[in-house]
């Protein structure tokens, strides 16, 4: 029985960032009228493989959700922290960077959004992982309520700057953007605008 | 045609001589240009290549590298009016490359026989060169077949079209049940491999997987010589003509589908993007590797010349 980490191609230890990139790759190979299935594929078995990717995605995008499963193929201890977010490339994967990675790299590049400037960008991101605000609450400490002003955009109820960026990071982070560089952009777009 | 055909045959290790073959169902994707470049560029790499031009199609290869067509061609060779190999071969304008033309519909043609193919493996590879590189021109017929099969090195091209992925799929199925159908002797795995070839066959076998899973409920013997054929069935695709990062994309979407769908571990060793240096080039009748070095193009040839003989593919990056 293929585990949702054989139906994305990615590793148990796998990024957050890693899988959604796998995810997308996935989605568009079993797409309408993809090149690479169509031929190979009746529409029935393309609409049998998008539901299991999508099933693995939600699972494994989603902290609680990716603990307990990982706990149920027996591969991370109870309690124990599960996701990873991308961290600085080690040498080795520096060294292997060479022409044909970085043309593989380009492939994937386009479409994969790291960094959200806006409300509705953050939601989208959240959404897409099936992260509840509460998720978020819990994990970050920033109140739910404040979590929903942030994709609102409610500038009157919102923080001061300085509270703001930290609960923005927070909120990127638990998504999988990039904490800094989203929160950068969401301040310095609310700050054009008021 | 009953018998299978031979395996890699064994040399005396004085040097390692390979032979790749290209092939890849349609015509018209550009087989001939990827052969003879990728020739060129392995011969400037200080290769000893001799290019061997099967296109059923109309053989071109020399026109390709901007020569007259030789006097002499496979087809002399198979008919026995010559007796050496050597004897076809001719320098090919660039130090280190060769050519052994075809110009006559030979490899596709159904008057070639099993003692004639093996005739011609067997001399080419004793051909004093490093790489013996094949274009075996379009179409799925056994005789192409076989000589993909029997490469060290069996590379694929599409363009990112449907027809042309349809094709290649085509290919790969055709070259996967003949690899399996004579791995075993068994009269019954052979019926039932032919009949999986059928894509409306009455058992539901719809793909290699289906074929072993339906041939392990019957035979582990049997069943487990169908897994070793599957496992040394290494089908490298070369996506030609690629005009965006999507097309791009197509090569690693056909690798996981292969092993996915079809049980079959396939690589992806580089891409072409689609370049008008390239055509420019054809249109003078000159190979753009000389006459375009610095094109796009080019360079990806450069890049897929040297992962080929490093043993690489493209891989994803996660």
């Amino acid at each position: 029985m293929a585990t949702h980490y054989d139906l994305l191609g990615v590793e148990s230890r796998s990024t957050r960032d890693e899988i959604e990139r796998a995810y997308r790759f996935h989605r568009d190979m079993y797409g309408d009228g993809a090149l690479a299935t169509y031929s190979l594929l009746d529409p029935d078995e393309i609409a049998v493989n998008r539901a299991q990717l999508d099933e693995a995605f939600r699972v494994l995008s989603h902290p609680e959700l990716r603990r307990e499963y990982d706990q149920s193929l027996g591969l991370a201890k109870a309690g124990g922290a599960v996701v990873q977010f991308p961290t600085p490339k080690g040498e080795a994967a520096q060294e292997r960077s060479t022409v044909k990675e970085r043309t593989a790299e380009e492939a994937f590049a386009q479409g994969f959004r790291r960094v959200a400037s806006t409300g509705a960008e953050l939601k989208q991101a959240r959404e897409v992982r099936g992260i509840s605000l509460r998720d978020i609450s819990l994990r970050s400490k920033v109140g739910a309520r404040f979590l929903g002003y942030i994709e609102e955009e409610r500038l009157d109820m919102l923080p001061a700057t300085v509270y703001l960026r930290g609960f923005v990071a927070e909120y990127a982070r638990a998504v999988g953007l990039d904490p800094r560089a989203s929160a950068e952009a969401y301040i310095a777009r609310l700050g054009k605008r008021s | 045609m009953a018998l299978p055909m031979p395996g890699p045959i064994p040399h005396p290790a004085t040097r390692t001589r390979q032979v790749w073959s290209l092939g890849g169902g349609k015509g018209g994707i550009g087989k001939s240009l990827l052969t003879a470049s990728l020739g060129w560029q392995l011969a400037r790499m200080g290769k000893r290549v001799v290019l061997v031009d099967g296109d059923l199609g109309g053989a071109n290869l020399h026109t390709c590298l901007g020569m007259a067509p030789p006097e002499l061609t496979l087809g002399d060779f198979i008919q026995r009016r010559v007796e050496r190999i050597e004897d076809i071969v001719v320098d090919a304008g660039h130090p280190g490359l060769q050519l052994i033309s075809g110009a006559s519909d030979f490899l596709g043609a159904a008057n070639i026989n099993y003692q004639q193919k093996v005739r011609v493996l067997n001399r080419v590879r004793a051909l004093d060169v490093d790489i013996v590189l094949m274009d075996l021109g379009a179409g799925t017929s056994f005789n192409i077949i076989d000589f993909f099969l029997a490469s060290d090195l069996a590379l694929l091209a599409v363009v990112p079209e449907p027809t042309s992925i349809e094709n290649g799929y085509r290919f790969i199925k055709s070259a996967l049940y003949r690899r399996l159908r004579n791995a075993v002797v068994h009269d019954g795995a052979r019926r039932l491999v032919e009949s999986a070839l059928d894509p409306k066959n009455p058992l539901g076998i719809r793909s290699p997987l289906d074929l072993l899973t339906r041939v392990r409920e019957e035979s582990r013997e049997i069943a487990e010589a169908f897994e070793k054929a599957l496992a040394a069935f290494r089908p490298r695709f070369i996506v030609n003509q690629v005009r965006s990062q999507a097309d791009i994309a197509v090569g690693h979407q056909l690798v996981a589908a292969c092993t996915r769908h079809l049980g079959i571990r396939a690589s992806f060793v580089g891409f072409v993007h689609h370049d008008d240096a390239v055509w420019q080039s054809v249109r003078k009748r000159r190979l753009f590797m000389a006459e375009a070095p610095g094109s796009r193009a080019a360079e990806e040839i450069r890049q897929l010349a040297r992962g080929l003989l490093q043993g690489e593919c493209l891989a994803l990056p996660w």
